[in-house]
């Protein structure tokens, strides 16, 4: 009788929620996230629970485990390393909802106007390349000068069905238009274009004096960077449509058990102070004003931005989507 | 109890936990496939031109990818099983290492050597390259079917061969025939392995039919279209088995263990500078080449060593116990499904086509079938706890570890278990004195791939793992994403190491415990 006893003890106990944790699943890569979770933790006493994202997945497997746990979701808050997966959710009924002040002098273009996401701490595209091989005068200044043969066959792209570089064609249709984008895209393949499997394969390849230049972010060009590489970094479209900054975005999701202590961890993350320490650690643009930052990373004062509505971008790229897939798949 | 009211509850229990912990989520996910709005335009997607095209792409690969491991092993297995090749034990041990590691590291490990020597891999060169390192990655696990089946072949064939023939003429019309099956069957799996594999291809940017999976899933979201899909793959795994039930029949020939058989070493003679470079230009091929570029990486930043243990130090202690406890569930539903299969023919196939179905799907699929399965408040117990990995890994692997158990236990006449029964010897002693001894070189190493496959099995792992539990296959790929490549080579050595040295340490634990019956692998 006493282990029934014990056994009900244990179940019980293991049945017992416990409120001081919080599960948060992240895109964004693991080297930068998980330093500032851990912080949180120590900060709050708050468990928590995360979930990264790999590169043979390409932020896509903490996405579709969201999809795939809808029913009794286990996430409380999504952290993603660009708008377009938080808007997918929402388009999916995955996310709520949620008023927060902490962001309240980050521009409306960098939030969802149903409160579903927040941006914070953004990367932007840049095209990188080798120092070593390609002179000042050579470098291009815009995406669209890569269709130039001098360039032929020495670019590359991580694939476009996959992360950022999604965005970045999807925001490109958006401001283009479908037909001049097309007709750009048809020309990239021409120019003999390069696909890579990631932008940290892009920044690799540059990197090593495999390829002259590549399209990665702002990120991955830092990281190149602090490994000694000898490249430059280019903002490009300074004179025409803009360079594509892209926010982090939080998220809480749906039916979450914890609303509370989501709503906690989405204020630390979306606070001045986590903007300060991404932009130290790799080197992301505050959204916040006055935020301090080391002598390398820009201010979005100074990039133009691409003049872009996400959650309209985020509905384009379905619509292109399988027009991206035959390009990947076209000799 | 009898020996027929025992392993027949035990069986019945087994496969019916099988079927309601594996089976029953692939069956709810299928269903929800079939029955959402839109399933027929997607089967004319799954059965379109292209599609089609894509699949007779990734069977060409297969098939070349099988031929060449099974030839390339065929010719290791002789050397190191059949002949007194000096170290051949050790280096036998040492070529199952590309079996440890996952598949994308191998990738990322020779694409600073394509790109070395190669350049950048556009087209036919990507696809080479592509059935190149799926060669190296399979060829040790038909190097331990062929290799045990050597081992298997007594010497009296040989020897009343040898009476009247020269060798090479005994190892072409004796040696040869015996192990077919063996051969047939180490083709069976790599091509079963080789098709279902995708991280390889997409790295190379080659597209074939589980990139495509993988591409409806990851890119699209598009879950049903991505389940069609694998049912395809399926299929054909299925018309491949059919033909090996029966080729190989009843053939007695194939194991993977000495059952304290003499086995006949040949003397290569003139042979021996030629073979002895052989197996050594495939050891630095496979092995020295790839560990050493990770060397490279990892001695350019010296002090990444200790912060890739700092790192992975947690990860590597819960992936060494899980592993070991999966290993141990695979072991024993294989010996228990595998004796009753094999003692009672009729029941024989629609379990292990069960079996087929689950290995042959591909992970992600598995992956998300489990989630929609146990991701209930009432099951929540089972998907946030460790058991969900179990039962993934068991689910996976069974198939292969109920294969070399049967095929095992074909090679030990039912006339010794009706001896000691009718000795006075009841089931459980019987058992235990005669058939375990007898399979014990079987089971170690069923327990062996199964340790190994869980702990490098990152696909299903990335899917299901518990939040919070740090598991050292996610903790390398998760920190890959943006790490310096040195830590990642750092990371990818530690892996090695972590599952050699746990093997090493089975093996010997395994040959102490066994020394008296002297049954070593």
């Amino acid at each position: 009788m006493r282990y029934i006893y014990l056994l009900i003890i244990l179940v019980l106990f293991s049945c017992n929620e416990d409120k001081k944790q919080v599960v948060v699943y992240t895109t964004v890569d693991q080297v930068f996230s998980e330093p500032v979770l851990k912080d949180f933790e120590k900060e709050t006493g708050i468990k928590v629970k995360a979930v990264f994202d790999t590169e043979e997945t390409k932020s896509t497997g903490v996405v579709n485990r969201i999809i795939a746990e809808k029913n009794n979701p286990h996430c409380n808050v999504f952290w993603s390393g660009d708008p377009l997966r938080a808007v997918f959710l929402k388009q999916k009924d995955l996310t709520l909802g949620f008023d927060c002040k902490e962001a309240g002098d980050i521009d409306d273009v960098f939030k969802d106007k149903d409160g579903h996401w927040y941006g914070f701490s953004a990367r932007a595209r840049v095209l990188i390349y080798n120092k070593d091989l390609l002179k000042d005068e050579d470098v291009p200044e815009s995406v669209l000068d890569l269709t130039k043969e001098k360039y032929r066959g020495k670019f590359a792209i991580a694939n476009p069905l996959f992360g950022t570089t999604t965005f970045h064609f999807a925001a490109l249709f958006m401001t283009m238009g479908d037909e001049k984008a097309k007709e750009y895209m048809k020309k990239l393949k021409e120019n003999n274009v390069v696909i890579a499997t990631s932008n940290g394969d892009v920044k690799k390849r540059v990197a090593n004096g495999e390829l002259w230049l590549g399209l990665t972010d702002t990120d991955d060009a830092n990281e190149a960077l602090k490994e000694g590489a000898h490249i430059g970094i280019v903002f490009t479209d300074q004179d025409g449509m803009g360079d594509l900054i892209i926010p982090n975005t939080l998220s809480i999701i749906k039916g979450t058990k914890n609303l509370d202590v989501a709503k906690q961890l989405v204020k630390y993350l979306i606070s001045k102070d986590t903007e300060r320490k991404l932009a130290y650690s790799c080197a992301q643009m505050p959204l916040h004003k006055n935020v301090k930052v080391p002598p390398e990373v820009p201010s979005l004062d100074k990039i133009k931005p691409m003049n872009i509505d996400y959650e309209a971008t985020a509905k384009k790229l379905e619509s292109i989507q399988n027009y991206l897939k035959k390009w990947v798949e076209s000799p | 109890m009898g020996r027929k009211s025992l392993i027949y509850y035990s069986y019945k229990i087994l496969v019916f936990l099988f079927i309601v912990f594996v089976i029953l989520p692939l069956l709810y996910t299928l269903g929800q496939a079939l029955f959402e709005s839109g399933a027929s335009s997607l089967l004319k997607q799954v059965f379109s031109y292209e599609a089609l095209i894509l699949l007779a792409k990734s069977i060409f690969m297969s098939l070349t990818v099988a031929v060449l491991s099974v030839i390339i092993a065929l010719f290791l297995a002789f050397a190191l099983y059949k002949t007194n090749l000096y170290a051949g034990r050790i280096i036998r041990l040492i070529l199952l290492l590309p079996l440890f590691v996952p598949p994308y590291i191998y990738a990322v490990a020779y694409k600073d050597i394509f790109n070395a020597f190669l350049g950048n891999l556009q087209g036919g060169y990507a696809m080479i390259a592509v059935i190149f390192l799926l060669v190296i990655i399979y060829v040790p696990l038909a190097l331990i079917i062929i290799g045990g089946a050597l081992s298997n072949t007594g010497i009296e064939y040989e020897e009343v061969a040898w009476l009247f023939t020269s060798k090479r003429k005994t190892i072409i019309k004796i040696l040869l025939p015996l192990i077919k099956p063996a051969v047939f069957s180490a083709f069976v799996l790599v091509f079963i392995f080789s098709i279902s594999e995708y991280s390889i291809p997409v790295f190379f940017g080659v597209r074939v039919y589980t990139t495509e999976i993988f591409t409806q899933f990851s890119a699209f979201y598009n879950h049903s279209l991505a389940v069609y899909q694998s049912f395809l793959l399926v299929i054909i795994c299925f018309v491949l088995l059919y033909y090996e039930h029966r080729y190989i029949a009843e053939a007695p020939f194939l194991s993977m263990g000495n059952k304290g058989l003499r086995i006949k070493k040949y003397n290569l003679g003139r042979f021996s500078f030629f073979v002895y470079s052989s197996v050594v230009f495939w050891l630095v091929l496979t092995v020295i080449l790839p560990v050493a570029v990770l060397l490279r990486q990892v001695l350019m930043n010296t002090g990444i060593f200790m912060k890739a243990i700092h790192l992975m130090g947690k990860a590597i202690a819960n992936s060494i116990s899980l592993s070991m406890v999966a290993a141990l569930v695979i072991v024993f539903m294989a010996f228990v499904i595998a004796y009753y299969n094999e003692r009672h023919e009729k029941n024989r196939r629609y379990f292990d086509n069960l079996l087929l179905v689950v290995f042959a799907i591909p992970s992600i699929i598995f992956g998300i079938s489990l989630i929609k399965f146990y991701n209930t408040s009432l099951l929540d117990f089972i998907y946030s706890g460790s058991m969900i990995l179990i039962i993934a890994y068991t689910g996976k692997f069974l198939f292969i570890a109920v294969k070399l158990a049967s095929n095992s236990l074909k090679q030990i006449p039912f006339s010794y278990e009706e001896a000691s029964l009718m000795a006075g010897a009841g089931f459980l002693k019987t058992l235990r004195s005669i058939i375990l001894p007898l399979m014990m070189p079987v089971l170690f190493l069923i327990f062996l791939l199964a340790f190994i496959f869980s702990m490098s099995e990152i696909s299903l792992t990335l899917m299901v793992y518990p939040l919070g539990m740090e598991l050292m296959p996610v903790k390398v790929f998760t920190i890959m994403a943006n790490a310096p490549d040195s830590l990642n080579a750092a990371m990818s050595l530690i892996s090695f190491g972590v599952v050699f040295i746990a093997l090493m340490v089975l093996y010997l634990i395994y040959n102490k415990v066994f020394e008296k019956a002297r049954y070593r692998i």
